[in-house]
């Protein structure tokens, strides 16, 4: 089974084919990314209306790159996936609709895949996870711990209450002039800083449950910013790997929490599995990756090419829900808010990113 | 020539498909239901009333706009995808020239044809076809007025009559006939530019930048 999977819901667009034959990455016949950053650098931050006219510009050519790279043609296709939500709607759209487009073309099912659930079915692409699983899902708009159960089948057991984690690295690259994206930036100016000469706080650390909150640390730093006369070199490094040292501490704090109540939940699962764009993080996989070990979990993080935005897990997604029977109709409504567990109540000012 | 045509950049949207210039089956809606929802079973509907599918079109005709940036973005992308899946050309055809196809200057009693589009603001989406072709271009009313030659106007598009409002004292009339969407005459036009080689893929016809502005202090890289 091969499927046509197209990613379109942020600032990257993406096209890929991937095979259900094979093992872990193995599967992927093509994987093209094309990064809008040049694009929306100049604001600091992504403009939507930008993006939607960019990935209109260049989606034709990534699908029949994706083609050409696998060797493959519209008639070899068993389905065609897109990415219907959550995102930036303009974008979704885009997508959605040249997908569905290609699905009546060649008599082909159209699937609409929860871009969360790309994230989240990742891990079984790179690794083989069998469900139930606890998933970590960390990312420029999300930030989540859910319970896996199976394809379709979320419990959120905590998210944010206000800032997903990759706008807390966004927002503080932004104050310390670091650039954007925020998360690289950061992560790579920590390296040569110290955290314990920056003063911020663990919002959330130490509480019940496992939902999480940033805004505060932002305010904070933004505090320590505004009392240095100038932005030294070595002040921003310092600020950097304190920004990334107290997130890192509030993901290792929630999760350990997350780890035991998933483990009341589903007694069977072993696994922890940490997915989207934040998972890229070398020093955040690691501390995680500990803290997994020291209560017997596995600790699996996919790739880090697979953890940002990609269409590869898109098609992967669309291969598992094919397989299950589950397809859209061709009245399919983007959707700019998709919670992966529709029965969790939305938390208090996270917008779509609870 | 079978030929389908796509329009969904205004309100609404529409699919037709007409075969050698006559109309085989044609759909439209108006803007109650959300475009993306609509449009691809509408297609479906007009090839399955035909007999057809994809693969058998020879031609695909889409607006480009000017006009909702959103609505013109869905019928650009599913114009582009059905011509990437089934290896069927496509087009793109300007709202403005589309209604212009429908007043050639034989309908013009002797004006100039000014085509008004809503732009959902205050300005309009313009073009002026006399003798030439005019430039579209974005304009407020009284930019409008001071730019018009001083001739007498024959006013066409969704915003004719707002326009009409703001260009008192002067020799107008308002065209009608003419409703979008329409599709049926993008798959008429599309199939004339192409018969004429005059055809281009359909790319997006914005003609007003995005809303943007930069922050005081741009990020440093």
């Amino acid at each position: 089974m091969l499927m046509l999977g197209i990613e379109t819901s942020c600032d990257e667009t993406a096209a890929a084919i991937v095979s259900d034959e094979g093992v872990g990455p193995a599967r992927i016949r093509s994987d093209l990314v094309f990064s809008q950053l040049a694009e929306h650098r100049p604001y600091g931050g992504i403009v939507p209306e930008i993006a939607a006219r960019a990935h209109l510009d260049r989606l034709d050519a990534l699908i029949a790159g994706a083609l050409d790279e696998a060797n493959v043609g519209f008639g070899d296709l068993a389905g065609v996936a897109a990415t219907g939500g959550p995102g930036l709607i303009g974008g979704v759209i885009v997508g959605v609709m040249e997908a569905k487009a290609i699905a009546l073309a060649r008599r082909l099912p159209f699937i609409a895949v929860n871009h969360l659930e790309g994230h989240a079915l990742t891990a079984r692409l790179s690794d083989e996870v069998a469900f139930p699983f606890l998933l970590l899902l960390v990312s420029g708009g999300h930030c989540q711990l859910l319970a896996v159960e199976g394809v379709g089948r979320y419990r959120r057991l905590g998210t944010t209450l206000d800032d997903a984690v990759g706008e807390a690295f966004d927002k503080g690259a932004k104050l310390l002039g670091l650039g954007y994206p925020g998360g690289p930036a950061i992560e790579i100016a920590a390296r040569r800083g110290d955290a314990s000469r920056v003063a911020l706080p663990r919002p959330m650390k130490g509480r019940a449950g496992c939902d999480f909150s940033f805004a505060g640390l932002k305010t904070a730093l933004r505090e320590r910013v505004d009392e240095q006369r100038e932005l030294s070199d070595s002040f921003c490094a310092n600020a950097a790997a304190a920004l990334q040292q107290a997130i890192g501490e509030c993901l290792v704090d929630r999760t350990a929490n997350a780890l035991a109540m998933f483990r009341d939940l589903c007694p069977d699962g072993r696994t922890l599995v940490i997915a989207g764009g934040v998972a890229a993080n070398q020093a955040l996989r690691a501390r995680l990756a500990a803290e997994a070990a020291s209560q017997e979990f596995a600790f699996v993080a996919p790739p880090p090419k697979l953890c940002t935005d990609n269409a590869a897990m898109i098609a992967w997604a669309g291969i598992e829900r094919l397989k299950l029977g589950f397809t859209d109709p061709l009245d399919f409504a983007p959707r700019p808010r998709w919670p992966l567990d529709a029965k969790a109540p939305p938390a208090l000012g996270a917008g779509v990113k609870a | 020539m079978l030929v389908l045509g796509l329009d969904s950049a205004g309100q609404g949207a529409s699919a037709a498909l007409l075969r050698d210039g006559s109309v085989v089956a044609a759909r439209a809606a108006a803007a109650d239901r959300s475009q993306a929802e609509i449009l691809l079973p509408m297609i479906a509907e007009v090839l399955g009333e035909a007999h057809t599918d994809p693969l058998g079109l020879d031609l695909i005709a889409t607006t480009t706009g000017p006009g909702s940036f959103t609505g013109l973005r869905i019928a650009i992308a599913t114009a582009r995808g059905l011509a990437l899946a089934a290896g069927v050309p496509a087009v793109g055809v300007s709202r403005l020239a589309a209604v212009a196809a429908r007043f050639p200057p034989e309908r013009r009693a002797g004006r100039g044809l000014l085509v008004a589009l809503d732009t959902r603001r205050d300005d309009f989406f313009l073009q002026l076809f006399t003798d030439t072709e005019g430039d579209p271009h974005l304009a407020s009313a009284e930019r409008a007025a001071s730019a018009l030659p001083d001739i007498p106007l024959l006013l066409a598009g969704d915003a004719a009559p707002r326009l009409a409002a703001a260009l008192k004292g002067r020799d107008i009339a308002i065209a009608r006939g003419f409703d979008f969407p329409c599709a049926e005459e993008v798959a008429r036009l599309g199939a004339i530019l192409s018969r004429d080689g005059t055809a281009s893929p359909p790319r997006p016809f914005y003609l007003r930048a995005p809303d943007t502005t930069l922050p005081r202090r741009a990020a440093s890289s």
